[in-house]
Protein backbone atom coordinates (compact mmCIF):
# COMPACT_ATOMS: atom_id res chain seq x y z
CA UNK A 1 0.00 0.00 0.00
CA UNK A 2 2.96 2.07 1.23
CA UNK A 3 4.53 1.68 -2.21
CA UNK A 4 1.06 2.32 -3.99
CA UNK A 5 0.70 5.75 -2.11
CA UNK A 6 4.56 6.79 -3.33
CA UNK A 7 4.20 5.78 -6.90
CA UNK A 8 0.76 7.89 -7.21
CA UNK A 9 2.60 10.84 -5.31
CA UNK A 10 5.60 10.23 -7.69
CA UNK A 11 3.20 10.65 -10.87
CA UNK A 12 1.20 13.72 -9.39
CA UNK A 13 4.46 15.47 -8.47
CA UNK A 14 6.43 14.69 -12.13
CA UNK A 15 2.80 15.49 -13.27
CA UNK A 16 3.27 19.60 -11.45
CA UNK A 17 6.70 19.62 -12.03
CA UNK A 18 6.25 19.24 -16.10
CA UNK A 19 2.97 21.51 -16.12
CA UNK A 20 4.79 24.40 -14.15
CA UNK A 21 7.86 24.52 -16.94
CA UNK A 22 4.89 24.82 -19.47
CA UNK A 23 3.85 28.00 -17.34
CA UNK A 24 6.94 29.48 -17.76
CA UNK A 25 6.88 32.16 -20.41
CA UNK A 26 10.06 31.20 -22.07
CA UNK A 27 8.98 27.65 -22.50
CA UNK A 28 9.50 26.25 -26.28
CA UNK A 29 6.18 25.58 -26.88
CA UNK A 30 6.51 23.93 -30.99
CA UNK A 31 5.54 25.48 -33.49
CA UNK A 32 1.93 26.18 -34.30
CA UNK A 33 -0.30 25.15 -37.09
CA UNK A 34 -0.17 27.78 -39.38
CA UNK A 35 -2.91 29.66 -41.24
CA UNK A 36 -1.65 27.92 -45.06
CA UNK A 37 -1.87 24.36 -43.03
CA UNK A 38 -5.72 25.52 -41.94
CA UNK A 39 -5.78 26.90 -45.62
CA UNK A 40 -4.98 23.59 -47.16
CA UNK A 41 -7.12 21.72 -44.62
CA UNK A 42 -10.28 23.26 -46.23
CA UNK A 43 -8.77 23.34 -49.74
CA UNK A 44 -8.19 19.24 -49.28
CA UNK A 45 -11.60 19.03 -48.02
CA UNK A 46 -13.23 21.21 -50.31
CA UNK A 47 -11.84 18.88 -53.33
CA UNK A 48 -12.97 15.94 -52.30
CA UNK A 49 -16.17 16.98 -51.56
CA UNK A 50 -16.50 18.68 -54.83
CA UNK A 51 -15.12 14.67 -56.23
CA UNK A 52 -17.91 13.09 -53.95
CA UNK A 53 -20.87 15.39 -55.70
CA UNK A 54 -19.24 14.49 -58.93
CA UNK A 55 -19.21 10.59 -58.72
CA UNK A 56 -23.22 11.20 -57.07
CA UNK A 57 -24.44 13.26 -59.57
CA UNK A 58 -23.52 10.94 -62.15
CA UNK B 1 16.63 6.23 -8.10
CA UNK B 2 17.42 5.23 -11.51
CA UNK B 3 13.92 2.74 -11.26
CA UNK B 4 12.21 6.05 -10.56
CA UNK B 5 13.63 7.59 -13.44
CA UNK B 6 12.79 4.19 -15.52
CA UNK B 7 9.23 4.50 -14.14
CA UNK B 8 8.13 8.22 -15.28
CA UNK B 9 9.70 7.23 -18.61
CA UNK B 10 7.46 4.49 -19.01
CA UNK B 11 4.39 6.59 -17.46
CA UNK B 12 5.61 9.48 -20.12
CA UNK B 13 5.35 7.18 -22.79
CA UNK B 14 1.61 5.48 -21.42
CA UNK B 15 0.28 8.63 -21.44
CA UNK B 16 -0.22 9.32 -18.07
CA UNK B 17 2.25 12.26 -17.92
CA UNK B 18 2.14 15.28 -20.08
CA UNK B 19 5.12 14.94 -22.73
CA UNK B 20 7.46 18.00 -22.91
CA UNK B 21 9.46 19.33 -24.89
CA UNK B 22 12.53 17.29 -23.93
CA UNK B 23 10.40 13.79 -25.23
CA UNK B 24 9.58 14.92 -28.78
CA UNK B 25 11.48 12.92 -30.88
CA UNK B 26 9.89 12.92 -34.29
CA UNK B 27 9.96 14.14 -37.04
CA UNK B 28 7.75 14.66 -40.08
CA UNK B 29 9.49 11.32 -41.76
CA UNK B 30 9.08 9.42 -38.26
CA UNK B 31 5.70 9.71 -37.62
CA UNK B 32 4.56 9.25 -41.27
CA UNK B 33 6.46 6.39 -41.19
CA UNK B 34 5.68 4.62 -37.65
CA UNK B 35 1.88 5.87 -38.55
CA UNK B 36 1.86 4.24 -42.38
CA UNK B 37 2.92 0.80 -40.77
CA UNK B 38 0.02 0.85 -38.14
CA UNK B 39 -2.21 2.24 -41.17
CA UNK B 40 -1.35 -0.31 -43.78
CA UNK B 41 -2.24 -3.91 -41.84
CA UNK B 42 -4.27 -6.68 -43.84
CA UNK B 43 -7.31 -5.46 -43.11
CA UNK B 44 -7.41 -2.96 -45.75
CA UNK B 45 -7.75 -5.43 -47.93
CA UNK B 46 -10.64 -6.52 -45.79
CA UNK B 47 -12.30 -3.17 -46.45
CA UNK B 48 -11.16 -2.79 -50.43
CA UNK B 49 -13.02 -5.65 -50.80
CA UNK B 50 -16.05 -5.16 -48.92
CA UNK B 51 -16.43 -1.77 -50.53
CA UNK B 52 -15.36 -2.76 -54.16
CA UNK B 53 -18.97 -4.86 -54.62
CA UNK B 54 -21.15 -1.95 -54.76
CA UNK B 55 -19.23 0.01 -57.32
CA UNK B 56 -17.55 0.68 -60.55
CA UNK B 57 -14.00 0.90 -60.93
CA UNK B 58 -13.66 5.05 -61.23
CA UNK B 59 -16.56 5.53 -58.35
CA UNK B 60 -15.02 3.01 -55.91
CA UNK B 61 -11.55 4.86 -56.27
CA UNK B 62 -13.52 8.46 -55.29
CA UNK B 63 -15.29 6.81 -52.57
CA UNK B 64 -12.28 5.35 -50.64
CA UNK B 65 -10.11 8.50 -51.71
CA UNK B 66 -12.50 11.01 -50.75
CA UNK B 67 -14.21 9.83 -47.48
CA UNK B 68 -11.45 9.09 -46.10
CA UNK B 69 -9.36 12.43 -46.67
CA UNK B 70 -12.38 14.46 -46.04
CA UNK B 71 -13.01 13.07 -42.18
CA UNK B 72 -9.61 12.17 -41.41
CA UNK B 73 -9.01 15.74 -41.94
CA UNK B 74 -11.45 16.67 -39.49
CA UNK B 75 -10.99 14.35 -37.01
CA UNK B 76 -7.33 14.64 -36.81
CA UNK B 77 -7.20 18.64 -36.01
CA UNK B 78 -7.30 17.62 -31.93
CA UNK B 79 -3.67 16.68 -32.92
CA UNK B 80 -3.01 20.24 -32.45
CA UNK B 81 -3.28 20.20 -28.98
CA UNK B 82 -2.02 16.89 -28.46
CA UNK B 83 1.69 18.06 -29.82
CA UNK B 84 1.16 22.04 -28.33
CA UNK B 85 0.60 19.86 -24.78
CA UNK B 86 1.91 16.68 -25.07
CA UNK B 87 -0.88 15.13 -23.95
CA UNK B 88 -3.74 12.27 -25.64
CA UNK B 89 -7.25 12.83 -27.12
CA UNK B 90 -8.20 11.52 -23.89
CA UNK B 91 -6.84 13.28 -21.57
CA UNK B 92 -8.56 15.93 -23.29
CA UNK B 93 -11.56 14.22 -23.24
CA UNK B 94 -12.00 14.36 -19.31
CA UNK B 95 -13.17 17.62 -19.87
CA UNK B 96 -16.00 16.70 -22.39
CA UNK B 97 -17.28 13.31 -20.96
CA UNK B 98 -15.97 13.52 -17.00
CA UNK B 99 -13.35 10.82 -15.42
CA UNK B 100 -15.76 8.27 -15.69
CA UNK B 101 -17.57 8.92 -18.49
CA UNK B 102 -13.68 8.23 -20.34
CA UNK B 103 -13.16 4.89 -18.42
CA UNK B 104 -16.38 3.92 -20.02
CA UNK B 105 -15.99 4.76 -23.48
CA UNK B 106 -12.16 4.66 -23.55
CA UNK B 107 -13.01 0.97 -22.82
CA UNK B 108 -16.05 0.42 -24.85
CA UNK B 109 -14.24 1.60 -27.76
CA UNK B 110 -11.19 -0.49 -27.34
CA UNK B 111 -13.11 -3.52 -27.43
CA UNK B 112 -14.56 -2.31 -30.35
CA UNK B 113 -11.37 -1.41 -32.15
CA UNK B 114 -9.84 -5.19 -30.80
CA UNK B 115 -12.07 -6.76 -33.32
CA UNK B 116 -10.14 -5.19 -36.07
CA UNK B 117 -6.87 -7.29 -34.77
CA UNK B 118 -9.40 -10.67 -35.21
CA UNK B 119 -9.33 -9.72 -38.41
CA UNK B 120 -5.59 -9.40 -38.60
CA UNK B 121 -5.48 -13.07 -36.60
CA UNK B 122 -7.18 -14.84 -39.13
CA UNK B 123 -5.70 -13.41 -41.85
CA UNK B 124 -2.12 -14.75 -40.31
CA UNK B 125 -3.75 -17.94 -40.27
CA UNK B 126 -5.06 -18.24 -43.32
CA UNK B 127 -1.68 -17.14 -44.73
CA UNK B 128 -0.01 -20.12 -42.89
CA UNK B 129 -2.54 -22.68 -44.06
CA UNK B 130 -1.72 -21.75 -47.65
CA UNK B 131 1.97 -21.95 -47.01
CA UNK B 132 1.35 -25.38 -45.46
CA UNK B 133 -0.87 -25.92 -48.62
CA UNK B 134 2.47 -24.89 -50.93
CA UNK B 135 4.06 -27.66 -49.05
CA UNK B 136 2.10 -30.49 -49.74
CA UNK B 137 0.79 -30.58 -46.25
CA UNK B 138 -3.41 -29.97 -46.61
CA UNK B 139 -4.40 -28.10 -42.55
CA UNK B 140 -8.23 -28.16 -41.96
CA UNK B 141 -9.06 -24.80 -41.83
CA UNK B 142 -11.66 -25.69 -39.10
CA UNK B 143 -8.86 -27.24 -36.79
CA UNK B 144 -5.92 -25.15 -37.63
CA UNK B 145 -7.67 -21.72 -38.34
CA UNK B 146 -8.08 -20.64 -34.76
CA UNK B 147 -5.33 -22.80 -33.74
CA UNK B 148 -3.04 -20.10 -35.61
CA UNK B 149 -5.12 -17.37 -35.46
CA UNK B 150 -4.62 -17.64 -31.12
CA UNK B 151 -0.82 -18.05 -32.30
CA UNK B 152 -0.64 -14.72 -34.19
CA UNK B 153 -2.53 -12.75 -31.07
CA UNK B 154 0.01 -14.56 -28.64
CA UNK B 155 3.12 -13.35 -30.43
CA UNK B 156 2.00 -10.07 -31.23
CA UNK B 157 1.14 -9.81 -27.47
CA UNK B 158 4.81 -10.79 -26.57
CA UNK B 159 5.72 -7.89 -28.59
CA UNK B 160 3.37 -5.34 -26.96
CA UNK B 161 4.79 -6.41 -23.69
CA UNK B 162 8.46 -5.00 -24.94
CA UNK B 163 7.18 -2.02 -25.08
CA UNK B 164 7.78 0.76 -27.53
CA UNK B 165 11.20 -0.08 -28.13
CA UNK B 166 10.16 -3.30 -29.38
CA UNK B 167 7.55 -1.96 -31.02
CA UNK B 168 9.88 0.52 -32.85
CA UNK B 169 12.20 -2.41 -34.25
CA UNK B 170 9.24 -4.50 -35.13
CA UNK B 171 7.67 -1.22 -37.01
CA UNK B 172 10.47 -1.30 -39.01
CA UNK B 173 10.64 -4.76 -40.41
CA UNK B 174 6.67 -4.58 -40.55
CA UNK B 175 6.48 -0.98 -42.80
CA UNK B 176 8.98 -2.74 -45.43
CA UNK B 177 6.91 -6.16 -45.34
CA UNK B 178 3.51 -4.15 -45.80
CA UNK B 179 4.86 -1.86 -48.62
CA UNK B 180 6.23 -5.07 -50.48
CA UNK B 181 3.17 -7.11 -49.71
CA UNK B 182 1.12 -3.83 -51.56
CA UNK B 183 3.35 -3.88 -54.49
CA UNK B 184 3.03 -7.18 -55.52
CA UNK B 185 -0.64 -7.72 -54.99
CA UNK B 186 -0.99 -4.74 -57.24
CA UNK B 187 1.72 -6.01 -59.71
CA UNK B 188 0.29 -9.64 -59.64
CA UNK B 189 -3.76 -8.17 -60.01
CA UNK B 190 -2.37 -6.12 -62.95
CA UNK B 191 0.10 -9.07 -64.65
CA UNK B 192 -2.62 -11.72 -64.12
CA UNK B 193 -5.97 -9.80 -65.45
CA UNK B 194 -6.41 -6.63 -68.34
CA UNK B 195 -7.31 -3.10 -66.35
CA UNK B 196 -9.80 -2.78 -69.09
CA UNK B 197 -11.50 -5.92 -67.66
CA UNK B 198 -11.23 -4.61 -63.78
CA UNK B 199 -12.37 -1.09 -65.19
CA UNK B 200 -15.30 -2.99 -66.89
CA UNK B 201 -16.22 -4.95 -63.78
CA UNK B 202 -19.82 -4.25 -63.02
CA UNK B 203 -21.44 -3.86 -59.00
CA UNK B 204 -21.63 -7.66 -57.39
CA UNK B 205 -24.28 -5.88 -55.16
CA UNK B 206 -27.33 -4.36 -56.61
CA UNK B 207 -30.14 -6.07 -55.10
CA UNK B 208 -32.79 -3.31 -54.87
CA UNK B 209 -30.34 -0.50 -54.04
CA UNK B 210 -30.40 2.74 -56.43
CA UNK B 211 -26.74 3.61 -57.84
CA UNK B 212 -26.39 6.62 -55.14
CA UNK B 213 -27.86 4.13 -52.65
CA UNK B 214 -24.98 1.90 -53.43
CA UNK B 215 -22.73 4.93 -53.19
CA UNK B 216 -23.38 5.73 -50.29
CA UNK B 217 -23.73 2.21 -48.77
CA UNK B 218 -19.90 1.88 -49.69
CA UNK B 219 -19.41 5.59 -48.47
CA UNK B 220 -21.00 4.82 -45.11
CA UNK B 221 -17.78 1.47 -45.09
CA UNK B 222 -15.71 4.28 -45.70
CA UNK B 223 -16.69 6.86 -43.41
CA UNK B 224 -16.53 3.96 -40.51
CA UNK B 225 -13.14 3.22 -41.50
CA UNK B 226 -11.94 6.69 -41.15
CA UNK B 227 -13.59 6.90 -37.64
CA UNK B 228 -11.55 4.13 -36.85
CA UNK B 229 -8.35 5.75 -36.49
CA UNK B 230 -9.46 8.50 -34.33
CA UNK B 231 -9.36 7.54 -31.14
CA UNK B 232 -5.99 6.12 -31.50
CA UNK B 233 -4.89 8.50 -33.96
CA UNK B 234 -3.65 10.96 -31.18
CA UNK B 235 -1.20 8.54 -29.31
CA UNK B 236 2.15 9.36 -31.48
CA UNK B 237 1.21 13.11 -32.74
CA UNK B 238 2.46 13.30 -28.91
CA UNK B 239 6.17 12.43 -30.16
CA UNK B 240 6.00 14.91 -32.51
CA UNK B 241 8.14 17.95 -33.11
CA UNK B 242 6.02 20.71 -34.27
CA UNK B 243 2.43 20.96 -34.58
CA UNK B 244 2.30 21.20 -38.53
CA UNK B 245 4.48 17.83 -38.64
CA UNK B 246 2.55 15.95 -36.01
CA UNK B 247 -1.00 16.68 -38.09
CA UNK B 248 0.50 16.10 -41.73
CA UNK B 249 2.31 13.12 -41.07
CA UNK B 250 -1.06 11.40 -39.40
CA UNK B 251 -3.75 12.62 -41.72
CA UNK B 252 -1.79 11.81 -45.11
CA UNK B 253 -1.15 8.22 -43.57
CA UNK B 254 -4.47 7.72 -42.28
CA UNK B 255 -6.04 9.45 -44.82
CA UNK B 256 -4.07 8.97 -48.32
CA UNK B 257 -1.94 5.97 -47.07
CA UNK B 258 -4.40 3.88 -45.83
CA UNK B 259 -6.48 4.37 -48.73
CA UNK B 260 -4.36 3.53 -51.16
CA UNK B 261 -3.82 0.29 -49.66
CA UNK B 262 -7.99 -0.33 -49.43
CA UNK B 263 -8.25 0.91 -53.18
CA UNK B 264 -5.12 -2.03 -53.61
CA UNK B 265 -7.66 -4.36 -51.71
CA UNK B 266 -10.78 -3.43 -53.89
CA UNK B 267 -8.73 -4.01 -57.13
CA UNK B 268 -7.48 -7.40 -55.72
CA UNK B 269 -11.35 -8.10 -55.34
CA UNK B 270 -12.14 -6.96 -58.72
CA UNK B 271 -9.11 -8.89 -60.63
CA UNK B 272 -10.56 -12.08 -58.10
CA UNK B 273 -13.76 -11.49 -59.55
CA UNK B 274 -12.75 -11.19 -62.95
CA UNK B 275 -10.57 -15.11 -62.79
CA UNK B 276 -12.99 -16.67 -60.52
CA UNK B 277 -16.45 -14.93 -60.53
CA UNK B 278 -15.92 -14.56 -56.75
CA UNK B 279 -15.08 -11.38 -54.68
CA UNK B 280 -11.97 -12.16 -51.90
CA UNK B 281 -10.93 -10.48 -49.66
CA UNK B 282 -8.68 -12.35 -48.44
CA UNK B 283 -5.23 -11.95 -50.49
CA UNK B 284 -3.76 -14.92 -49.20
CA UNK B 285 -5.99 -16.73 -51.17
CA UNK B 286 -5.45 -14.31 -54.36
CA UNK B 287 -1.66 -14.70 -53.85
CA UNK B 288 -2.38 -18.74 -53.94
CA UNK B 289 -4.36 -18.35 -56.66
CA UNK B 290 -2.92 -15.56 -58.77
CA UNK B 291 0.61 -16.06 -58.76
CA UNK B 292 3.60 -18.35 -59.18
CA UNK B 293 4.42 -20.58 -56.15
CA UNK B 294 7.62 -19.18 -55.59
CA UNK B 295 6.12 -15.87 -54.90
CA UNK B 296 3.07 -16.51 -53.44
CA UNK B 297 5.68 -18.45 -50.59
CA UNK B 298 7.48 -15.20 -50.94
CA UNK B 299 4.80 -12.93 -50.13
CA UNK B 300 2.46 -15.32 -48.31
CA UNK B 301 5.23 -14.96 -45.59
CA UNK B 302 5.31 -11.52 -45.37
CA UNK B 303 1.57 -11.35 -44.65
CA UNK B 304 2.27 -13.53 -41.54
CA UNK B 305 4.80 -11.83 -40.02
CA UNK B 306 2.95 -8.65 -40.65
CA UNK B 307 -0.25 -9.17 -39.14
CA UNK B 308 2.11 -10.28 -36.20
CA UNK B 309 3.72 -6.93 -36.05
CA UNK B 310 0.50 -5.51 -36.63
CA UNK B 311 -1.02 -6.85 -33.31
CA UNK B 312 1.76 -5.80 -30.96
CA UNK B 313 1.02 -2.24 -32.31
CA UNK B 314 -2.43 -2.49 -32.37
CA UNK B 315 -2.56 -4.19 -28.26
CA UNK B 316 0.26 -1.28 -27.06
CA UNK B 317 -1.94 1.37 -28.29
CA UNK B 318 -5.48 0.36 -27.33
CA UNK B 319 -4.31 -1.13 -23.89
CA UNK B 320 -3.22 2.77 -24.04
CA UNK B 321 -6.06 4.41 -24.27
CA UNK B 322 -7.61 2.06 -21.38
CA UNK B 323 -4.91 3.16 -19.10
CA UNK B 324 -5.95 7.07 -19.83
CA UNK B 325 -9.08 5.65 -18.40
CA UNK B 326 -8.01 3.96 -15.29
CA UNK B 327 -4.82 4.45 -14.85
CA UNK B 328 -3.72 2.34 -12.01
CA UNK B 329 -4.04 -0.89 -14.09
CA UNK B 330 -1.09 -2.54 -14.51
CA UNK B 331 -0.17 -1.95 -18.55
CA UNK B 332 1.11 -5.89 -18.72
CA UNK B 333 -2.19 -7.04 -17.03
CA UNK B 334 -4.21 -5.07 -19.90
CA UNK B 335 -2.13 -6.60 -22.75
CA UNK B 336 -2.83 -10.13 -20.81
CA UNK B 337 -6.21 -9.35 -20.56
CA UNK B 338 -6.53 -8.33 -24.60
CA UNK B 339 -4.53 -11.52 -25.49
CA UNK B 340 -7.51 -13.37 -24.27
CA UNK B 341 -10.39 -11.38 -25.72
CA UNK B 342 -8.84 -11.03 -29.51
CA UNK B 343 -8.05 -14.77 -29.38
CA UNK B 344 -11.77 -15.38 -28.17
CA UNK B 345 -12.49 -12.81 -31.22
CA UNK B 346 -10.74 -14.76 -33.62
CA UNK B 347 -11.42 -18.17 -32.44
CA UNK B 348 -14.97 -17.08 -33.12
CA UNK B 349 -14.76 -15.79 -36.13
CA UNK B 350 -18.00 -13.32 -36.44
CA UNK B 351 -15.89 -10.15 -37.27
CA UNK B 352 -15.17 -11.24 -40.74
CA UNK B 353 -18.76 -12.86 -41.18
CA UNK B 354 -20.43 -9.09 -40.34
CA UNK B 355 -17.69 -7.36 -40.66
CA UNK B 356 -20.01 -4.02 -41.87
CA UNK B 357 -22.17 -4.14 -39.51
CA UNK B 358 -18.96 -3.84 -37.04
CA UNK B 359 -17.00 -1.46 -38.06
CA UNK B 360 -20.23 1.20 -38.65
CA UNK B 361 -21.24 0.04 -34.55
CA UNK B 362 -17.59 1.15 -33.40
CA UNK B 363 -17.91 4.03 -35.63
CA UNK B 364 -21.23 5.18 -34.04
CA UNK B 365 -19.82 5.25 -31.07
CA UNK B 366 -16.76 7.15 -32.18
CA UNK B 367 -18.47 9.64 -34.55
CA UNK B 368 -19.84 11.29 -31.72
CA UNK B 369 -16.81 12.28 -29.74
CA UNK B 370 -15.18 13.61 -33.08
CA UNK B 371 -17.49 15.79 -33.33
CA UNK B 372 -17.79 17.15 -29.69
CA UNK B 373 -14.03 17.17 -29.43
CA UNK B 374 -13.56 19.67 -32.73
CA UNK B 375 -16.24 21.61 -31.30
CA UNK B 376 -14.84 21.92 -27.48
CA UNK B 377 -11.24 22.80 -28.61
CA UNK B 378 -12.19 25.19 -31.10
CA UNK B 379 -15.41 26.77 -29.86
CA UNK B 380 -16.06 25.77 -26.68
CA UNK B 381 -12.63 25.88 -24.46
CA UNK B 382 -10.93 28.33 -27.44
CA UNK B 383 -7.63 25.63 -27.29
CA UNK B 384 -7.19 26.00 -23.78
CA UNK B 385 -7.30 23.33 -21.18
CA UNK B 386 -6.86 23.25 -17.38
CA UNK B 387 -4.43 20.68 -17.53
CA UNK B 388 -4.60 20.15 -13.84
CA UNK B 389 -7.96 19.08 -13.09
CA UNK B 390 -7.38 16.89 -16.54
CA UNK B 391 -4.56 14.60 -14.26
CA UNK B 392 -6.90 15.20 -11.57
CA UNK B 393 -4.25 16.66 -9.22
CA UNK B 394 -4.88 17.94 -5.68
CA UNK B 395 -7.07 20.61 -5.31
CA UNK B 396 -8.15 20.75 -8.89
CA UNK B 397 -11.37 19.26 -9.97
CA UNK B 398 -12.99 21.53 -12.74
CA UNK B 399 -13.54 17.92 -14.41
CA UNK B 400 -15.43 15.89 -11.97
CA UNK B 401 -18.81 16.67 -13.17
CA UNK B 402 -21.72 15.23 -11.49
CA UNK B 403 -20.03 11.99 -9.75
CA UNK B 404 -17.52 11.83 -12.52
CA UNK B 405 -19.64 11.72 -15.68
CA UNK B 406 -20.19 15.31 -17.75
CA UNK B 407 -23.88 14.17 -18.43
CA UNK B 408 -24.49 17.10 -20.88
CA UNK B 409 -21.32 14.84 -23.05
CA UNK B 410 -22.19 11.87 -22.29
CA UNK B 411 -26.11 12.79 -23.38
CA UNK B 412 -25.07 13.88 -26.52
CA UNK B 413 -22.71 10.68 -27.38
CA UNK B 414 -25.95 8.41 -26.64
CA UNK B 415 -28.53 10.68 -28.20
CA UNK B 416 -26.43 10.75 -31.25
CA UNK B 417 -25.69 7.02 -31.24
CA UNK B 418 -29.99 6.37 -30.77
CA UNK B 419 -31.00 8.66 -33.67
CA UNK B 420 -28.87 7.16 -36.15
CA UNK B 421 -29.98 3.76 -35.19
CA UNK B 422 -33.91 4.68 -35.22
CA UNK B 423 -34.04 7.34 -37.76
CA UNK B 424 -30.65 7.37 -40.36
CA UNK B 425 -28.98 4.37 -40.77
CA UNK B 426 -29.49 1.16 -38.76
CA UNK B 427 -25.87 -0.80 -38.96
CA UNK B 428 -27.06 -4.45 -37.56
CA UNK B 429 -29.47 -5.06 -40.31
CA UNK B 430 -28.32 -2.78 -42.65
CA UNK B 431 -31.51 -0.83 -42.93
CA UNK B 432 -31.10 2.63 -44.76
CA UNK B 433 -34.00 4.48 -42.48
CA UNK B 434 -33.72 7.84 -44.24
CA UNK B 435 -32.94 9.66 -47.08
CA UNK B 436 -30.55 11.66 -44.83
CA UNK B 437 -28.18 8.64 -44.83
CA UNK B 438 -27.46 9.65 -48.73
CA UNK B 439 -26.17 13.13 -47.68
CA UNK B 440 -23.82 12.59 -44.11
CA UNK B 441 -24.11 8.35 -44.76
CA UNK B 442 -25.04 6.96 -40.89
CA UNK B 443 -21.13 7.07 -39.63
CA UNK B 444 -21.13 10.58 -40.56
CA UNK B 445 -24.17 11.77 -38.80
CA UNK B 446 -23.33 10.82 -35.74
CA UNK B 447 -20.72 13.05 -36.24
CA UNK B 448 -22.12 16.32 -37.07
CA UNK B 449 -25.21 15.80 -34.47
CA UNK B 450 -22.85 14.54 -31.40
CA UNK B 451 -21.08 18.45 -32.40
CA UNK B 452 -23.98 20.10 -32.76
CA UNK B 453 -25.99 19.07 -30.04
CA UNK B 454 -22.92 19.69 -27.77
CA UNK B 455 -22.47 23.35 -29.48
CA UNK B 456 -26.31 23.89 -28.89
CA UNK B 457 -26.18 23.19 -25.35
CA UNK B 458 -22.86 25.62 -24.78
CA UNK B 459 -25.87 28.01 -26.19
CA UNK B 460 -28.07 27.51 -23.05
CA UNK B 461 -27.54 27.83 -19.33
CA UNK B 462 -26.01 24.43 -19.29
CA UNK B 463 -22.98 26.44 -20.30
CA UNK B 464 -21.99 26.82 -16.82
CA UNK B 465 -22.05 23.05 -15.87
CA UNK B 466 -20.06 22.23 -19.05
CA UNK B 467 -17.48 25.29 -18.49
CA UNK B 468 -16.29 25.74 -15.12
CA UNK B 469 -12.59 25.76 -15.67
CA UNK B 470 -11.60 29.38 -17.37
CA UNK B 471 -10.50 30.56 -13.88
CA UNK B 472 -7.87 27.85 -13.58
CA UNK B 473 -5.99 28.16 -17.03
CA UNK B 474 -2.51 28.92 -16.77
CA UNK B 475 -0.64 27.70 -20.22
Amino acid sequence: MKEEISIEQLIADETENRLNMMEKEDYPFPERFSKADYTWVVIGVGVNLLLVILAMSG
Amino acid sequence: MASMNDYIQQETITGVVPMTNGDRQYSFWDLFLSTSGFAIATWCYTQGAYVAQYLSFNQMLINIFSFNIIWVFIECLPIIFAVRYGIDLWIWLRAVLGQKGVALLSTVISLANFGWYAVAANLFASSMIHLAGNFGLVLDKGIWGPILGTLCVLLGTLIAVGGPEVIKWTNRFLVIALLAVGVIIVGICFAAVPLSDIMNVQPAVEGDLTPIERFMMSAEGNVAFAFSWSTQALVLPRLAKTERSGYWATTLSYGVVAPFFVATGGVMALAMFVKTGAYESDPTTMLATLSTPAFALLSLLLVAFANIGTQGTGSYVNCMIVKSGMPKLSYKLMVWIAFFYVSALTIWGGVEEYFGSFISLAAYIQGPIIGMIVVDFFLLRKQKLALRSAYFLKGHDAYQYTKGFNIVGMSCVFISLIVAVLFVYNPVTQQIQSPLFLITTGSGFTALLGGGLYWLASLTPLKAYMVRDREEITI
